[in-house]
């Protein structure tokens, strides 16, 4: 055995896997579908029922199409790892699994922004929404707060759940009421306290912060807040229930 | 100091106990094969020295590292083989398995030879959801070889393979062996322990009830032998008779002396053809030690006390 050579670098490694996770993630017919082929769905439904309030609907749909990455992808990923015996394979390699993790993360997050992108350009090239590359910029903080609040909950929930199956519950269970209860709120169909809820929820706020860097709009500091409140609560728990054995 | 040191090793699942404090130490190449029934504890132990579970009790070093915390430089002279779920990803081709995976480690196994010696070079460019269970299996073998291992933990590596299967593994694990790679293996299989396996742990509710060579273990077990011949005149010695199980001019006689016993029948002038003496089987001593160890545990001397007054 030659003892001589150095396991590759954490940097070396997380590259590679990353490469690895973000093929395994194509790969996979449903995540890919729901990730890139089901939101601009969604978005051209919606845009016949919305008539002018595109850029809302655009805006909402493209917090939905980072959600199918980050949130959905990340739980069900790390849960489907588990209940295969991937996870535990893994902690059997020299392979740090924090570098496995940040891979996955890292991978999702690439794929979300990739997501995110072709339901603008939908709403852009599609829909008739006047966007430019100023509005693109503006989108940064939305986006790495999105990132951050739906990843860190995915892998809470990823790190909760111990079947793929369980995590497709739950991510169903908390995904749509998240993104639909804003919506059914703006239209008045909620009581007034299920409506004071609905305005704490995330996808909403990014939602607002992809809305106002498509307008242009200078960034509102409540939506930001609200996403670093859920965003810090969301890797506050990660870390802990990521610091014992998955 | 030994590759593997386990000194009262406990675990605790709730109220229920899975191992009772077991001590045991391995030195470099060595053999060993644990054995007991369902629930005894093996896959316990291995998850504990693989560093999946954390003991309750007591402590275990692997290559020198305390469990559960095994740095990666440790990890990378290990080997693992599951017992159930496969931990491969089911949406790469054999080839890419073991491109990943190999990418963990300094010095790879290269992959072609890897797939050459476990007959799975025409499966290469197959999906691993696609392989049969016995493909998915040596796939197991091959990224738990892959980053050289000085030490390889096989979990029941050849449950439910078919004949062939389970003999070119059977090859392989001898192969490494001879090498120098020690292992721990559990198994059913008493064909399998006694085939691949110097020493035998023999786990039993969470208590390591023997720890020696099969052949210790045998004879530990304290069961006879069995003397067959075919008798041409004269009878038996009474003391004999009573033992003997005659069939036609056929006798089999169990015996814990068989030299003894062979000198006397031969001294009491009965003629003997076609004579055998089979030794008990380590399925059967695996049997009595486990039924002794619901009793008493057994000491080095112990003797089956069914036969010990014959």
């Amino acid at each position: 055995m030659n003892i001589t050579r150095q396991t590759p670098s954490p940097l070396r490694l997380l590259a590679s896997e990353t490469g690895w996770q973000t093929r395994l993630y194509l790969r996979d017919r449903a995540a890919t579908f729901f990730t890139f082929a089901f939101p601009p769905l969604v978005l051209l439904f919606w845009s016949r029922q919305s008539g002018p309030d595109v850029l809302s609907a655009t805006a909402l749909v493209a917090a939905l199409a980072l959600a199918m990455a980050a949130y959905a992808g990340l739980a069900m990923g790390i849960a489907s790892a588990r209940e295969v015996g991937l996870l535990k394979r893994l902690r059997s390699t020299p392979l740090p699994m924090v570098v496995h993790i940040a891979a996955r993360v890292a991978a999702c997050a690439l794929l979300g922004t990739l997501a995110l992108a072709l339901t603008l350009g939908l709403g852009a090239f599609g829909l008739g929404l006047p966007l430019g590359l100023a509005n693109f910029a503006g989108l940064l903080p939305g986006l790495v707060l999105g990132f951050a609040v739906l990843g860190s909950w995915g892998l809470v929930v990823g790190s909760l759940v111990r079947t793929a199956s369980a995590a497709s519950y739950l991510v169903n269970a908390t995904l749509f009421p998240l993104f639909l209860l804003p919506v059914a709120a703006q239209r008045g169909m909620l009581p007034e306290w299920a409506a004071a809820l609905a305005s704490l929820l995330p996808i909403q706020h990014l939602g607002l912060l992809i809305q106002a860097a498509l307008k242009g709009d200078g960034i509102g500091l409540y939506p930001l807040l609200v996403l670093l409140g859920w965003a810090v609560l969301g890797a506050v728990i990660a870390a802990r229930r990521l610091s014992r054995p998955l | 100091m030994g590759i593997l040191e386990v000194s009262d090793l406990r675990k605790q699942y709730g109220s229920i106990p899975a191992l009772k404090g077991i001590s045991f130490t391995v030195g470099v190449a060595e053999r060993v094969v644990v054995l007991g029934p369902n629930g005894s504890g093996k896959t316990t132990t291995l998850d504990i020295l693989g560093g999946f579970l954390r003991p309750t009790a007591g402590w275990a070093r692997v290559l020198g590292a305390y469990v559960p915390h095994l740095p990666p430089g440790v990890r990378r002279q290990m080997g693992f083989v599951f017992q159930d779920k496969a931990g491969l990803y089911p949406e790469l081709t054999v080839r890419e398995t073991l491109e990943l995976f190999g990418g963990y480690y300094p010095d790879p196994l290269p992959a072609p030879e890897l797939l050459e010696k476990l007959g799975l070079a025409d499966r290469r460019d197959r999906w691993v959801r696609n392989l049969s269970g016995g493909e998915r299996r040596r796939l197991e073998l091959a990224v738990a070889l892959l980053g050289r291992p000085r030490l390889i933990f096989l979990d029941e590596p050849t449950a439910s393979l078919d004949p062939e299967a389970r003999l070119l593994i059977w090859a392989l694990i001898e192969e490494l062996a001879d090498r120098g790679v020690t292992f721990v293996l559990t198994t059913h299989n008493l064909e399998e322990a006694r085939r691949l396996g110097r020493r035998v742990l023999l786990l039993r509710g969470g208590e390591l009830i023997f720890d020696g060579s099969p052949q210790t273990m045998i004879a530990q077990a304290g069961l006879p032998y069995q003397i067959s011949f075919r008798r041409t005149e004269a009878t038996l010695p009474p003391a004999l008779a009573v033992r003997a199980r005659v069939e036609g001019d056929r006798v089999t006689l169990p015996s814990l002396r068989p030299d003894e016993d062979l000198m006397a029948l031969r001294g009491s002038g009965v003629g003997l053809e076609e004579v055998s003496i089979q030794p008990p089987t380590l399925e059967e001593a695996y049997l009595a030690l486990l039924k002794g160890a619901s009793h008493e545990h057994h000491s080095p001397n112990a003797v089956a006390p069914s036969l010990a007054g014959q």
